[in-house]
């Protein structure tokens, strides 16, 4: 599971961030502007003098935590309008599918953009506007799930017995469903990551001097030409991170579902 | 309509060609008619941001430094007093008449800003999806019939790295490299074939590695079916089979992305834009909304959404038209 072996140091690296930072990632130091990667500054310092590896640390805290707060927001919100939707089914299942389809064929970042130009600008709206968009990947996936377990006597069963329907829901139909959520949450979040760093990338996400990702590169762009390093390095750890988290997905597919070997 | 043959089987089947076309023509007719409704929602959707945004509708429009006499008038033109219902009906009679309001910004028509910019946005959709299809498609052809070998493995690993990738890191890598230290290439702006260059390349990027990876999985599921056994049983070579028969069947993902990347670069690939400073609708979107300019947003993303519904609904009908297998509910 190469994934795991890619996630988990970063995953660590972001809880210990306080630790892990040589320096503090706000401190300024203007004697020491834009120097490439040395000994006492590991990737280099940006245009203020601020060390890029300690704010790189610490951006994996903000970029980590958004995109596995934006997918927590649109599971709990997503999830439950699945199951309804896959239970009662009828004109219920009808409209509330209408609608996520019409959510679904538009891209994640639009919808994101679109929610952040009404909320405003920053972390928080911006990751809200990430879990808007993901309610309707999880609506979708999880009345997928639930319709393949419906079927099942086990279902039958507890209704004839009388159970209410909430509790058939909670305790028969969702633990079937886990799975392919589960699966589905780590390349949720890998998407979220990076529709998260580029909304802060445009300026519509994280603000600085906040350390995100996406906003370190975007601050990089003024000199890019005198000092490369200031946009090589986050956009590197965008990208392990991201592909981490994907070949994480893959595994973890491979591991819960028993199918015939991927070709 | 070609004269339908009527043998047993092609009946059964469904297949024949008469009914399949009658079908398409009524699915078609079906399907435009649902675009009504789907594109009303989306000016509703529309006319709601600019109300659902905290404060007064008729102040944002007007700007933050309007004089209370101009956001007045703002307030009796666009009818911002009246009741909801009465406010989204002129709203739609001022669409019909392709008034889309003044940018706050340049006073100038939106409708200007954003016709200007349209131009710009379908050269990159056209130029990146030229990329995907050329670049992607043959190395998932590759990929595909040489399986397990050095190069297959090459093109998976660069295609999931590929799809890893931040999209405006890729563009700023390419432009660091290509403009700034080689020098071959513009960095920003428009004008002239060169500049669309990488922007182009940056955004085909990741649906190369996607259309690589999709075509190359329903070459190798294709390519072990029993009817493959059968055609090599039969005697045919191994790369007539391998052409004529995987390849119709690795069309339709490749399809799949092609047109989903497509309406995906109409609505403005916003990143890349911004990377390169092209004057594409995305940014257009993106600036306005940085600086408030209200009726610029609405009238983006209204843009944005009716063309992308419009290219998924094309999409759907290029479906049905192609796969033989699609029957008409």
């Amino acid at each position: 599971m190469a994934g795991f072996l890619i996630v988990a140091p970063i995953v660590l690296t972001a809880a210990l961030a306080p630790w892990v930072a040589p320096r503090d990632p706000l401190t300024m130091e203007l004697s020491d502007v834009l120097a490439g990667p040395s000994a006492s500054a590991w990737f280099g310092t940006d245009n203020l003098g601020r060390d890029l590896f300690s704010r790189v640390v610490h951006g994996a805290r903000l970029s980590l935590l958004s995109s596995a707060a934006a997918v927590a927001l649109g599971l709990i919100l997503g999830v439950p309008v699945g199951l309804l939707s896959a239970y009662w089914g009828g004109w219920v299942d009808l409209s509330l599918m209408r609608v996520v389809d019409v959510l679904l064929s538009f891209p994640t970042i639009l919808v994101a953009i679109v929610v952040v130009s009404i909320l405003g600008t920053g972390v928080v709206n911006a990751v809200l506007a990430i879990g808007i968009a993901c309610i309707p990947l999880y609506g979708r996936l999880t009345r997928s799930a639930a319709l393949s377990v419906l079927p099942l006597e086990f279902v039958t069963a507890a209704r004839a017995l009388g159970q209410r329907d909430g509790a058939i829901m909670l305790r028969h139909i969702l633990p079937g469903c886990v799975t392919p959520i589960v699966v589905q949450s780590t390349v949720h979040m890998a998407t979220a990551l990076l529709t998260i760093a580029g909304l802060s990338f445009l300026g519509l996400g994280a603000q600085p001097p906040s350390p995100e990702w996406g906003a370190l590169v975007s601050a990089s762009r003024q000199y890019v030409r005198a000092a490369p390093h200031l946009a090589i390095f986050p956009g590197l750890a965008i990208m392990l991170s991201v592909l981490g988290l994907n070949l994480l997905g893959d595994g973890l597919n491979d591991m819960l579902n028993p199918r015939l070997k991927k070709l | 309509m070609w004269a339908a043959p009527r043998c047993g089987a092609a009946q059964r089947l469904g297949l024949h060609g008469e009914g399949r076309v009658l079908g398409l023509t009524a699915y078609a007719s079906r399907r435009l008619l649902s675009l009504v409704p789907t594109l009303l929602g989306v000016t509703l959707l529309v006319f709601l941001i600019v109300r659902l945004i905290p404060g007064d509708p008729a102040q944002l429009m007007a700007g933050d430094d309007a004089p209370p006499a101009a956001v007045e008038s703002i307030r009796e033109a666009y009818g911002l007093d009246r009741p909801l219902p009465e406010q989204y009906l002129l709203y739609l009679g001022r669409l019909v008449r392709g008034d889309l309001g003044k940018s706050l910004r340049s006073g100038k028509p939106v409708w200007d800003e954003v016709w200007s910019r349209y131009p710009h946005t379908l050269t990159l959709a056209l130029f990146g999806v030229s990329i995907t299809v050329l670049v992607g498609f043959p190395l998932g052809i590759y990929a595909a019939a040489h399986r397990g070998s050095w190069g297959d493995n090459l093109v998976m690993v660069a295609s999931t790295t590929g799809i890893s990738m931040p999209v405006f890191w890729a563009g700023l890598l390419l432009q660091l490299l290509f403009a700034f230290r080689l020098d071959w290439l513009p960095s920003s702006g428009s004008g002239s074939f060169a500049h669309i260059i990488l922007p182009g390349i940056t955004v085909g990027l990741f649906s190369v590695a996607s259309v690589a990876r999709q075509v190359r999985a329903a070459m190798v599921e294709v390519l072990l079916q029993d009817y493959i056994r059968t055609a090599r049983a039969k005697g045919l070579s191994l790369s007539e089979e391998r052409y004529r028969h995987a390849l119709k069947n690795a069309l339709l993902p490749t399809l799949t992305v092609v047109s989903l990347q497509f309406g995906f670069l109409m609505g403005g690939a916003v990143l890349t834009e911004t990377v390169f400073a092209y004057p594409g609708l995305g940014r257009y979107l993106v600036q306005s909304i940085l600086q408030r300019d209200y009726p610029a947003v609405q009238s983006c993303i209204l843009l944005i959404a009716c063309t992308y519904s419009l290219i998924n609904l094309a999409t759907d009908l290029l479906y049905g038209a192609i796969d033989p297998r699609i029957k008409y509910s």
